[in-house]
């Protein structure tokens, strides 16, 4: 007979302890991202370039914390305008009026294709384009309403404009491929119980095309936290504008600049929390297969009761 | 005995680009009458079945449902398309259940027929809870309300799409296939519900391949091939002794296939459903 030959009884081998195994590769890599880590942390603690206590002193000064509430303002106010009318340019592109999709696919190739640093400055120097913003009736000379563009165009209209028109282009397309990616069959459903297109959008389409919607906006709101910051180029006071605004004075531009950056992490880890609870929720319905994505999602996971 | 017309259809025809799918179906169907739709794959029952309820817009003939002709209207002597919504109100009486289901994911059971109630009919929470529970209780998983699609079997999602559907009160059900998608072993719970159906008076068109259970519970069956419909009649006509060479040959596929075991205990799970 040409069975091989068994060294150990199967049942013995069934009884041998399991031996742990030693992820070596595992700890040199630890080793060496640890060391690296200490290494940084100990040049930002040691440089006697970089004052801490200048650090401290200016965290909650009344105008960095001016900075950080109108960052937040601004964050928000222009996130809103690129997710309400991302909306609207999304069912426009999907539309079957070859006008309205034509239009909406035009406005997305402009002003993606023309960088925001730009925008910002074309919409704070508007009044030398049009120097009067007039409502007036069409062809008539009745006008209903003339303001000189420049106390229009405040430098915060100008920041709201510049990154709420820019982030509509972003997010009409990352709603386009929401809506996209709900199934046929959904709006089939919808349709054969006698939902309007309407009501099958509000309360079949979108609800669902959320779910695929919401990780990539909590990412455009951080990528919106930080662009923020170009609204320094057209004087409206944020976060970076106000620490800039202090060390012009004092001189303290890497404290200050550390001041700033240590606002921008917490509130970007701020928006990560949010995300992170935002999708937890949203996931409710397949939670047996879903789990959240990144460091902090899952450290929350981890602790969520299941 | 009085019968009166629910549905007619009159010289349809669909085409999807240069592809004429339907060539001309004419098919009446009288209230309370279950009709069976057969034939093979591609032979247009499914388009027929979408055709009734303007999920797909025929490219010439007329659909009628209680008199009325659907999705369009005669204006200054032409026929034009009606308006999204006015469609939408003119599928209220008509139910339809699909091959793939169609739940809301993101909604439990009770949801997914509470919210088109809400929507649709404008009923109050606490009536359509109640429309809800009836009809999940009526297909067997008023103990699964609370699960959402993902945690149901396939042939529970399939019973929750019928009460979906029948809390709406139709007048008329189409199914379109409606255990193709399921595991051998769940059909039989879906077909007892729909037998159920048939045996409660409502009118029913059914697209299916489930041979013994077309000639089980249809008035009559409908055998369509390539856009036309080949034969007409009774089951026993139709099933049993075709006359066309294409319905004998589709009849032999299948019947090798009733003749199974699996379809034996079909029969004996539609009984079932029956008794209970």
């Amino acid at each position: 007979m040409g069975t091989a030959t068994v060294d150990v009884d199967a049942r013995a081998i069934s009884a041998l302890p399991e031996a742990r195994s030693l992820h070596l590769g595992r700890w040199a890599i630890s080793i060496v991202v640890v060391l690296l880590a200490a290494l940084f942390i100990r040049v930002l603690a040691t440089n006697p370039s970089l004052d801490w206590g200048v650090v401290a002193e200016y965290l909650f000064n009344p105008t960095v914390l001016d900075g950080v509430k109108n960052t937040i303002v601004i964050t928000v106010l222009a996130q809103a305008i690129g997710i309400g009318g991302g909306l609207l340019l999304a069912l426009a592109r999907l539309s079957a009026n070859p006008v309205l999709s034509t239009g909406a696919s035009a406005y997305i190739w402009l002003f993606r294709g023309v960088p925001v640093l730009v925008q910002l400055i074309f919409w704070f120097n508007l009044g030398l384009v049009f120097p009067h913003l007039t409502v007036q009736i069409p062809w008539t000379s009745i006008t209903l309403l003339s303001i000189p563009t420049n106390s229009a165009i405040t430098p915060f209209v100008a920041v709201l404009l510049g990154l709420g028109l820019n982030e509509m282009a972003y997010m009409a397309e990352i709603i386009r491929g929401g809506l996209l990616g709900v199934p046929p069959g959904q709006r089939e459903a919808a349709a054969s119980l006698g939902m309007t297109p309407l009501q099958t959008l509000r309360k079949v389409v979108l609800p669902q095309a959320a779910r695929l919607i919401i990780p990539p906006t909590s990412n455009q709101l951080i990528i919106m936290l930080k662009i923020s910051a170009l609204a320094s180029v057209v004087t409206y006071q944020d976060l970076l504008t106000s620490v800039q605004l202090i060390y012009s004075v004092n001189l303290r531009t890497l404290e200050l600049l550390t001041v700033a950056s240590i606002w921008y992490v917490a509130l970007t880890t701020v928006c990560t929390l949010g995300q992170s609870a935002l999708e937890r929720r949203m996931g409710r319905s397949n939670s047996q297969s879903q789990r959240p994505t990144g460091a902090v999602g899952r450290l929350l996971w981890a602790r969520a009761p299941r | 005995m009085t019968t009166t017309q629910k549905l007619e259809i009159v010289s349809l025809k669909k085409s999807f680009g240069s592809v004429e799918v339907l060539k001309g179906i004419d098919l009446t169907v009288q209230t309370g009458d279950v009709i069976s739709l057969l034939g093979p794959s591609g032979s247009g029952k499914s388009t027929l079945l979408r055709c009734v309820n303007q999920l797909e817009q025929a490219t010439a003939g007329q659909v009628y449902i209680d008199g009325h002709l659907q999705g369009q209207v005669v204006r200054h002597g032409k026929l034009h398309r009606l308006k999204a919504g006015e469609i939408a109100r003119q599928r209220l009486g008509t139910g339809m259940v699909f091959q793939q289901f169609n739940l809301f994911p993101n909604l439990t059971a009770l949801e997914n027929v509470v919210m088109p109630q809400r929507i649709v009919l404008r009923r109050s929470d606490e009536v359509a809870r109640e429309r809800a529970s009836i009809a999940l209780d009526r297909v067997g998983v008023a103990a699964r309300a609370q699960a959402y699609p993902a945690q149901l079997s396939g042939g529970q999602q399939q019973r929750v799409a019928i009460a979906r559907a029948l809390a709406m009160d139709p007048s008329l059900m189409l199914f379109d296939e409606p255990t193709s998608a399921l595991d051998p072993e769940l059909v039989g719970e879906v077909l007892a519900v729909i037998g159920e159906l048939a045996d409660s008076g409502m009118t029913m068109l059914v697209v299916t391949h489930e041979v013994a259970f077309a000639r089980d519970i249809s008035d009559r069956v409908v055998f369509m091939d390539d856009g036309l419909v080949v034969e007409h009649g009774r089951p026993e006509q139709v099933i049993d002794d075709p006359q066309h060479t294409r319905t004998r040959a589709f009849l032999k596929r299948h019947k090798g296939e009733s003749a199974s075991t699996r379809a034996t205990q079909l029969a004996s799970a539609v009984q079932q459903g029956r008794e209970r």
